[in-house]
């Protein structure tokens, strides 16, 4: 796992080092500014550009604590990612939580009343239509209603937890011991507790393990697109900025996100959710 | 349920069929400037009314639906592929070679692709049509979805190298090529063509998004995503007729899904 | 009995009407960017230079609306007769807020700190010749004199730039003389800058400035988000509005919505001419025939780009130096008018031919380039759409390529690898001095063919001799015949075709009062420690 993080570190850091644009600065378009400072701007950056040897150094600080320092931002980056996190994380858990909420709370009657097909019918096509638009819109359409991006990640969450557990529940509620047990005069909020969710429980987790992953990655274009003060945007202006220490770190945090989130996944199941680009 | 997947597999075909001849159905080129009439309203000659440089809106959306619906599953294809040739060779092989591409699929899963994508296009010759920039970053979107779906191959074909049935061909002498070819091949394959009707809504999507951040399609080409941007100023309650783009996506993205499988526990 | 309820006191009801009025005194307002760095002489992007102005303080202020310099730091000044010399009488009784006195040392200083070539200040490259850079001495703890090795043209708009920072500053930023102080920031978030207590400037009544408690700076880089939150009432002035958001807010809040006339800046398309250029031979020579140039010009439809594009919120360009610049603008000098008719003939006199729809060369090559804008900017993207149509009628075939700023700024400097590039620039000064190192063909930033080492053009190398030229005195007349020739030579050679002037298109809420918006830099808030701001109107601007 650890070389794996490193692996993405180093790639990106590949990755911005080669990218056109990796090496100039926005400032040499200052009509103010003599050859001398222009030449010693350039040559600044041309001093910070051997990946290797860089990226050596970076792994010596980190082992003191040192992140590095973002120009782009003007700020040590430990500190940045401290300041931005908890804004992710509260985006994070309001999407997550909001989702499984809504998402579990719709597929339960479906799951339950397998008569009521108008209810079925009416939040099927409501995910549907909530699965057919892409989060930047979805981002789009709640800014400018005032919504905060923590609720872009519920709409784009809850209609894939409820497409899924839908059919889960539908099969779970099929079985004949739940129909034995609600024969036998069970109260249908045992039958939930003891007989429905234990026995969908590690597709459940593997899926939250999945959504975890998606709302990960829904946040960058999401909070890029908000505005948010977030981990997000600050990935999405590191990209645009090469601001190469930042998105080194962040790979690497969203790396090791991404391989814990599958890792609590494959020891949930054996069978894949199978999380979309 | 089978009147609605009727409807959406005639709509899909519509849709298609407008793709792939938008010359027929619209009355204007998608590049043509009404430099009079800009910012219209909707009105007989221009249905949707005209954008900010008098193009006309409707003809656009035609136009639109070619780059979007017919480079989508071109994309879901490559990374089918891709996703059945490394899955495949991972669950398989085992050992070291599954190690290594489980966790290349998991670096792929973590870059950032949109900065891989921005730097592909700033790399890409100057004097690429603007047909072929989208079309290959389609492709690249293809390259880079290798990786959730060949976890899914893999983890069947682990579950099928270990089945029964291959014990019993293994054992009566059948050869690793003719194994894969008659035993594993078609047992993967339905997994295979569900993650490729799954995969061609998500990439209409990403295009959408990618047109929404400014990585979309080079003007003047027309793109779902390049005609939602409309919508970055808010104003669609008093113009309702800049949804047409979202409606529209919503309807084929919709219709896709429900011509998937209602088993597929994909999500 | 005792009330159980007694009615609010009246010391209680004047602490709550204070504490209302003094809620309110912070304006909220957005930088697109974070400020490169807090360094006030080594500010070089606008978000940084946001800052520097508001913070620090200056010895000569050029007033924004009436172009006139005015005391700031400097009580009084006098200019010698050849404009080598400038003599300071500095203002008595300033401090800065740790206390220490205002005195002739800190210029002193703060002057030979900023030209320490080690330090590489863009400030300081405004005061350096190939004569040397300008000296100071102090003569008393309240005068100081500026020798300049050359006669110095504007020498007074050169001090409106430069910072003067404690003698005693252990490092930089520090709080310094301007109207606020750095307070609380949020690196990418926001910046807050909180009143500088021992500010100098009082108002005509007398009382302190400013009138404000603190500015916070958002920083915002989604311009329909920043409209949004403006509609909302969560940011106060918008310094830059596009020309479609401006005249939807003009139509949804009339009053909050200021065209404050036109800019200094220009948008513009070149060609690259450079030779070292990795671009086609053939391309090449059509970029550098004057004849191609001139022809591309007058195919472009400069009308239908300010009234569509910007919405008649803008005006054509006939070259570098905007209309509203009316001491440099060369009188009778007009846009390139919109004649394809003409265009073609002159393309024909230059061999080319137009044959089936497609504009070919003498050798039969099919015209086909590619133009490259920045991506984000809607305006630039819709020229650049715009100029296609455009030209395709004369048969060409354009390529648009929108790429991120890096990646745009990276082929213009370093590889040379584009074709035709549609930018803009911003700017500041209206001195001809500030497009020195745009003009001068040795220059980083010439566009159409930089780093020259001698120029390879005769029209470029008299470009150099009259830029020098005007540089070299003080005596407008002078220059502006000097200057004037150039801007002819632009328009004859066109190696740039200069599309328009936009105008300072800005947004004041009317919470805010005192703003007088202008069309120099900074638009809204460059008297931002005379403006005060009331409480916010209900759920708008």
């Amino acid at each position: 796992m650890a070389g794996l993080v490193l692996a993405a570190g180093l790639a990106s850091a590949v990755l911005v080092r080669y990218s056109p644009g990796a090496l100039v600065d926005q400032r040499e378009l200052n009509q103010r500014l003599g050859e001398d400072s222009l030449a010693a701007m350039r040559a600044q950056k041309a001093r910070n550009s051997n990946v290797g040897a860089n990226f050596l150094a970076y792994l010596r600080n980190l082992v003191h604590g040192d992140l590095g320092y973002s120009e782009s931002n003007n700020a040590p980056i430990a500190s940045l990612i401290a300041d931005r996190a908890p804004a992710t994380l509260r985006e994070l858990g309001v999407g997550l939580s909001g989702g499984w909420l809504i998402g579990l709370g719709l597929a339960i009657p479906v799951g339950r009343f397998r008569r009521a097909w108008m209810y079925d019918a009416a939040s099927s096509a409501t995910a549907g239509l909530l699965l057919s638009l892409p989060a930047a819109l979805l981002a789009y359409l709640c800014l400018m209603e005032g919504a905060a991006s923590g609720t872009v990640l519920v709409i784009v969450l809850a209609p894939r937890i409820f497409r899924f557990a839908r059919n889960l529940l539908v099969q779970a509620y099929g079985a004949h011991h739940v129909e034995m047990a609600r024969a036998r005069g069970v109260r249908e909020w045992r039958i939930l507790s003891a007989h429905i969710l234990p026995e969908a429980a590690p597709q459940l987790l593997a899926l939250f393990a999945a959504s975890a992953s998606m709302a990960i990655g829904a946040a960058i274009p999401v909070e890029a697109i908000c505005d948010a003060p977030g981990l997000g945007r600050l990935a999405w202006q590191a990209a645009t900025a090469r601001d190469l220490p930042l998105l080194v770190n962040l790979t690497m945090l969203v790396t090791l996100a991404t391989i814990a989130a599958v890792i609590l996944s494959e020891s949930m199941t054996r069978k894949d959710a199978g999380s979309p680009v | 349920m089978k009147t609605a997947r009727a409807a959406a597999i005639a709509l899909l075909a519509v849709i298609a069929l407008i793709a792939l001849a938008p010359e027929w159905w619209a009355t204007n080129r998608y590049e043509t400037q009404f430099r009079a009439t800009p910012d219209a309203p909707p009105s007989a000659r221009f249905p949707l009314g005209t954008d900010a440089l008098g193009r006309d809106r409707l003809s656009r959306l035609i136009y639109g639906t070619r780059v979007s619906f017919l480079l989508a599953p071109a994309a879901a294809l490559l990374s089918c592929i891709a996703a059945a040739a490394l899955g495949g060779l991972a669950g398989l092989a085992g050992g070291f070679l599954d190690r290594t591409i489980v966790a290349a699929a998991d670096l792929f899963l973590s870059l950032p692709w949109l900065f891989l994508l921005l730097i592909v296009r700033a790399c890409l010759p100057l004097n690429v049509s603007p047909a072929a920039s989208v079309t290959i970053t389609f492709l690249l979107l293809g390259m880079l979805g290798w990786a959730a779906p060949a976890r899914v191959v893999r983890a069947a074909v682990r579950k099928l190298k270990s089945s029964d049935f291959v014990f019993m061909a293994r054992a009566r002498g059948c050869r690793p090529w003719r194994l894969l070819w008659r035993q594993l091949v078609p047992n993967v394959a339905p997994i295979l063509l569900a993650q490729f009707w799954v995969s061609i809504p998500i990439y209409i999507l990403t295009e959408t998004t990618l047109g929404m951040l400014g990585l979309g399609v080079a003007e003047p080409l027309p793109s779902w995503g390049g005609l939602l941007r409309e919508l970055e100023g808010g104003y669609f309650i008093a113009q309702p007729y800049l949804l047409a783009p979202a409606i529209l996506l919503a309807l084929v993205v919709g219709s896709f899904q429900l011509v998937l499988a209602r088993e597929d526990f994909s999500i | 009995m005792k009330l159980r309820f007694a009615p609010p006191s009246i010391p209680m009801l004047l602490l709550f009407a204070i504490a209302s009025t003094s809620a309110a005194a912070e304006l909220h307002l957005t930088l697109h960017d974070e400020p490169k760095t807090l360094d006030p002489w080594l500010a070089a992007d606008e978000s940084a230079e946001t800052i520097q102005y508001l913070t620090e303080g200056v010895l000569i202020r050029v007033n924004r609306l009436t172009q006139q310099p005015e005391p700031e730091l400097a009580e009084s000044w006098s200019i010698s007769k050849d404009a080598t010399r400038i003599v300071f009488q500095l203002r008595h009784g300033v401090k800065f807020p740790d206390g220490s006195p205002f005195t002739a040392e800190d210029v002193v200083r703060s002057f030979e700190r900023l030209l320490d070539p080690a330090l590489h200040s863009p400030v300081a490259d405004t005061f350096k010749t190939d004569h040397g850079s300008v000296k100071l001495r102090s003569d008393g703890t309240h005068t100081v004199i500026a020798q300049f090795p050359t006669p110095t043209a504007s020498m007074e708009s050169l001090f409106d730039q430069v910072a003067i920072v404690s003698a005693k500053a252990p490092q930089r930023p520090y709080p310094g003389l301007g109207a606020f102080v750095i307070g609380e920031r949020r690196p990418g978030v926001s910046i807050q800058l909180k009143r500088n207590p021992a500010y100098w400037k009082r108002d005509i009544n007398g009382r302190p400035l400013p009138l404000v408690d603190s500015i916070r700076f958002d920083i915002e880089q989604n311009r329909d988000l920043e409209l949004l939150r403006f509609r909302r009432g969560e940011v106060d002035m918008i310094d830059k509005l596009t020309p479609e958001l401006f005249d939807r807010l003009a139509s949804e809040a009339p009053g909050t919505a200021i065209d404050a006339g036109p800019t200094l800046d220009s948008e513009f398309l070149w060609f690259n001419q450079a030779r070292r250029a990795p671009v086609p031979d053939a391309t090449k020579e059509w970029f550098q025939s004057a004849g191609f140039r001139r022809a591309v010009s007058l195919a472009i439809n400069r009308a239908d780009l300010c009234r569509i594009v910007y919405r008649s919120h803008a005006t054509p360009a006939s070259g570098p130096v905007s209309p509203a610049n009316k001491l440099w603008f060369k009188e009778g000098l007009v846009p390139e008018p919109f004649d394809p008719a003409a265009a073609l003939k002159l393309l024909g006199a230059d061999g080319f031919r137009l044959e089936g729809g497609v504009l070919r060369d003498q050798r039969g090559n099919p015209v086909q380039f590619s133009i490259i804008t920045n991506a984000g900017s809607k305006t630039r993207e819709q020229m650049a759409t715009m100029i296609q149509q455009d030209l395709a009628k004369l048969g060409m075939k354009i390529s648009i390529v929108t790429l991120d700023f890096p990646s745009l700024l990276e082929r213009i400097t370093r590889s040379l690898n584009y074709e035709a590039c549609l930018l803009g620039l911003v700017n500041v000064d209206a001195d001809p001095s500030e497009l020195m190192n745009m003009l001068l063909s040795s220059a980083s930033n010439h566009p159409w063919n930089p780093s020259q080492k001698s120029p390879e053009t005769p029209w470029e190398a008299e470009i150099d001799r009259l830029m020098l030229a005007q540089a070299a005195t003080a005596d407008y007349h002078a220059r502006k015949k000097n200057f004037d020739r150039v801007q002819e030579i632009l328009h004859e050679q066109t190696p740039v075709i200069y599309l328009l002037h936009p105008n300072a298109l800005v947004a004041v809420s009317r919470r805010v009062t005192g703003a007088k918006p202008t069309a120099s830099f900074p638009h809204t808030f460059w008297n931002a420690e005379r403006l005060s701001a009331g409480t916010k109107p209900q759920g708008g601007p």
